[in-house]
């Protein structure tokens, strides 16, 4: 890619991983443990690309002396990544649907080879370490990537089988945190290792 | 007998199986069904190994 590399127009590849997952370094190739979300990465995104939203709600403290704000509060934020699937694979589609486990069932005498996984999801939601890779707005040759060690990954919304749409899994992936361990961290990386 | 192990992700039901197993885990099945499992689903991600005693057993 050429200068400006601050620049960028790429889909980022999303990585999940067990909670506790050490991030890969910002030049390594992520250990297996990181399964690449689409059996063939960003090439399973559709072209609304990787949206990482950061959302945040507000509190303007108005003074009865004053008509302008002189303080602003923030009462709530959200680090959400939205994406839409299309790999509707096994493996791909269990993983979003609240990680359930594929039972694969191999052709024998009388038996047609398939795969299945259970939709009920019920009230406890699956957690994952998330990692969204891309390359560097220092140099595009390296890497950038966003480390989240608590999210949920869903499917929220729908899903469309008709003629000339191709089918996709909503996917979100909702940051969530219980201390500052778990708080999400940009990494840029601006040079390579000596 | 031959012992069929799993290395896959998920369950595997292996034919005749009641339950499946889980990855990393292994169950003996016939030789026979173990020949059509390896014929029938190449790329199925096991390690098929004698058990080491005979179908009657």
């Amino acid at each position: 890619m050429a200068a400006p590399e601050e620049i960028l127009a790429y889909p980022l590849e999303v990585y999940t991983a067990i909670v506790g997952t050490a991030f890969p370094l910002i030049d390594a190739a992520p250990a297996v443990a990181w399964k690449l979300l689409g059996v063939s990465g960003n090439l399973n995104y559709d072209d609304t690309g990787v949206v990482v939203s950061h959302a945040e709600t507000v509190f303007d403290f108005t003074p009865a002396g004053s008509t302008m704000p002189s303080k602003r509060f923030r009462t709530a934020e959200s680090l959400l990544t939205k994406l839409n699937l299309v790999d509707l694979s096994p493996a791909g589609y269990a993983m979003a649907m609240n990680n359930a486990t594929v039972t694969t069932v191999p052709a024998s005498t009388g038996v047609a080879g398939e795969a299945h996984f259970d939709m009920f999801r019920g009230d406890a939601v699956a957690e994952f370490a998330v990692l969204l890779r891309g390359p560097s707005p220092a140099d595009n040759t390296m890497n950038m990537q966003y480390e989240i060690p608590k999210a949920f990954v869903s499917v929220n919304g729908d899903v469309t089988f008709n003629k000339g749409v191709v089918a996709s899994l909503p996917i979100e992936i909702q940051m969530i945190r219980h201390s500052s361990a778990d708080d999400p961290v940009c990494r840029i990386q601006t040079a390579a290792a000596l | 007998m031959k012992k069929v192990t799993w290395n896959g992700a998920g369950n595997l039901l292996l034919p005749g199986q009641k339950d499946p197993i889980v990855s990393g885990d292994s169950a003996e099945i016939s030789d026979k069904a173990a020949d059509e499992l390896v014929a029938a689903n190449p790329g199925l991600d096991i390690t098929v190994e004698d058990a080491g005693k005979s179908d009657k057993d």
